[in-house]
């Protein structure tokens, strides 16, 4: 059997959808006959789901607890891992944008930026390949307020609609890269389990058509 | 920031161990030590501090990772990193006269991790080198060697066998800056087979190609797709000749039940030259054995000589065996001596005597017949004698 960690909010439903199009019985997950738990089986014994927040897939898979995971590719490049990103599963998609009071933005300039963001280690790596001198405040919110409240001249986050942001009197100033749900493997999981990993990959890809 | 009372708790990433952890270590090391000198082996141990530049080479373990001070005039000095380098370095400095040498240690290597990731600091290895011995003997000898070591710890393991010549040959005839050379080595060795699919850069026909190579592990049969990826690029040719070879000889010894492959082993330590090896057991999210041949390595310390090696990571291996439950009980000795103060040497007398019957006896540290039988009960001592 395989443990699977699967992200829990804003990809969860659509994962365990794609999953049910893979042939696996995701019932014992439905709202009614979920309680408190955090693990469960799929009908045919073939996956243990387990709900976790997105750094925490990658932890559990990165220490070997879980063989699998679905995370955002958004987590990944915040966090890093070391698991195999072997399936992009095209859903969850946004984007990664750098955002800001509309008609404000200046670019890069001598000045030092203020930057806001959930995704501080993006942030800085993304600046820093253009040598900028940026000054990053991690926020754990909603990060709209910080420029709004003039606490950060630009927030970098992950933008769906930009909707939240058009209210908010914000918009996306550059995109920086696209986000979306990867399933990850544990290195150790697919060599000692290559004939269940390699049987999940394939239901999984004929379920998403790639 | 929160406070912490320094005295009472150790760093980040370093652990005490304590009894049964011990127990296990001290196991683990001794029956290694005893497979390693079966087959010819000699220990060696190399100082816990060295000067930076001994690990600089192959960046095992990159330097801002490595735990550093200076020496009194102001050198850099490095806490052991990585136990290859040194063992080449003690190899190129003082056995160049009585190659080949079969070396072997027990030691640990440091690396500062990542704030709350749950990862040792301090990692206890037992491993051997082989220095002076070239391919395919060298390797076969290698592999042998690490068969007989995980056999030897009782736990059900997969032994990976890979070249690092298959990767890096499809890389050569690649037109990339180094950068992006170094970025698609990190991809296939994390097997992102994604981030390889968008890759920019390459044609569709070379990406379709490097996107095969993350997913050429398993069995024997992954030889046949592996000759596809490879077609055309003589390296990658011969590296995937040579494993074959390797495989055919091991099954040949009745030792390729044992083994698996991925040719999609880069590695991330830069030192490795040929054959590449990684031990995995259930259980243990990362190897617990990793090796494989570095023949440009002891060039960096002035003398050509090909070299190849593994290292064992105790402490996973501990791990597991903790959570199979073995090396929990015992420990406790068979005989508590309860004696009245001035009768310490009929005591000890006793416990020579004992001793010599094989028994393990402790010699009680209480005024009060009481309190020793409470202290025997609570500590799992059988027997109470009482002088």
């Amino acid at each position: 059997m395989i443990r699977l960690a699967l992200t829990k909010g804003r990809i969860e439903s659509e994962a365990i959808a794609l999953l049910e199009r893979a042939g696996y019985d995701c019932s014992d997950l439905a709202e009614e006959r979920r309680g408190r738990r955090l693990i469960f089986r799929t009908g045919g014994e073939e996956l243990e789901i387990v709900l976790a927040k997105a750094g925490d897939v990658l932890t559990y898979v990165g220490h070997g607890v879980c063989d699998a995971g679905i995370v955002g590719s958004d987590t990944i490049a915040e966090q890093g891992s070391d698991a195999c990103v072997l399936l992009d599963l095209g859903i969850g998609r946004c984007r990664f944008a750098l955002a800001g009071k509309a008609g404000q933005w200046r670019g890069i300039g001598h000045r030092r930026l203020t930057v806001a963001s959930k995704y501080p280690n993006v942030t800085r790596r993304w600046f820093a390949r253009r040598g900028a001198d940026v000054e990053v405040v991690k926020i754990e919110g909603s990060v709209e307020l910080a420029p709004l409240l003039g606490l950060a001249d630009a927030i970098v986050d992950i933008v769906e609609t930009g909707t939240t942001l058009r209210e908010n009197g914000l918009e996306v100033y550059e995109v920086i890269s696209d986000v979306s749900a990867r399933l990850i493997f544990n290195m150790a999981s697919i060599k000692l389990k290559k004939a269940e990993t390699d049987e999940l990959v394939r239901r999984v890809q004929v379920a998403i058509g790639s | 920031m929160e406070s912490k009372n320094l005295k009472i708790n150790v760093p980040d990433g370093m652990r005490d161990l304590v009894f049964g952890d011990c127990r296990r270590y001290s196991a683990i090391e001794r029956r290694l030590a005893e497979v390693y000198e079966s087959l010819g082996y000699r220990e060696v141990r190399t100082p816990a501090l060295e000067y930076l530049e001994v690990f600089d080479g192959g960046s095992a373990l990159p330097r801002e990772r490595m735990y550093k001070l200076t020496d009194n005039s102001g050198r850099l000095l490095a806490l052991r990193a990585d136990n290859t380098m040194p063992m080449a370095r003690v190899a190129a400095t003082k056995l160049l006269g009585e190659l080949p040498a079969l070396l072997y240690y027990n030691q640990s290597v440091f690396a500062v991790q990542s704030e709350n990731s749950g990862r040792a600091g301090e990692i206890m290895q037992s491993g051997v080198e082989i220095i002076g011995a070239p391919a395919p003997r060298g390797d076969l000898l290698c592999i042998y060697t690490a068969i007989k070591a995980l056999r030897v710890l009782g736990l059900p393991f997969k032994l990976e066998l890979g070249h690092v010549g298959f990767f890096n040959s499809l890389l050569c005839e690649l037109e990339l800056t180094d950068e992006a050379k170094t970025d698609l080595r990190r991809l296939v060795n994390a097997k992102n087979a994604v981030l390889l699919g968008s890759f920019e850069g390459l044609e569709k026909s070379q990406l379709a190609r490097l996107r095969r190579i993350p997913l050429l592990y398993g069995g024997e049969e992954i030889f046949d797709e592996a000759e596809e990826v490879a077609a055309g690029n003589e390296g990658a040719l011969i590296a995937l000749e040579y494993v074959k070879k390797l495989h055919r000889l091991l099954e040949e010894a009745g030792l390729a039940d044992d083994i698996i492959i991925d040719l999609g082993i880069v590695h991330e330590i830069d030192y490795y030259t040929g054959a590449v090896l990684r031990g995995y057991t259930a259980g243990a999210g990362e190897p617990i054995l990793s090796g494989g041949r570095y023949d440009g390595l002891l060039e960096s310390f002035g003398h050509s000589v090909p070299a190849t090696g593994f290292a064992i990571n105790v402490g996973l291996v501990a791990e597991r065996l903790a959570n199979a439950g073995v090396g929990e009980n015992g420990g406790a000795p068979d005989v508590l001596i309860h004696y009245p103060g001035h009768e310490f040497a009929k005591a000890a007398e006793l416990a020579e005597r004992l001793a010599s019957e094989g028994k393990r006896c402790e010699l009680s540290c209480f005024g009060s017949e009481e309190e020793a039988r409470l202290y025997a009960a609570a500590r799992g001592i059988l027997e109470v004698v009482v002088l």
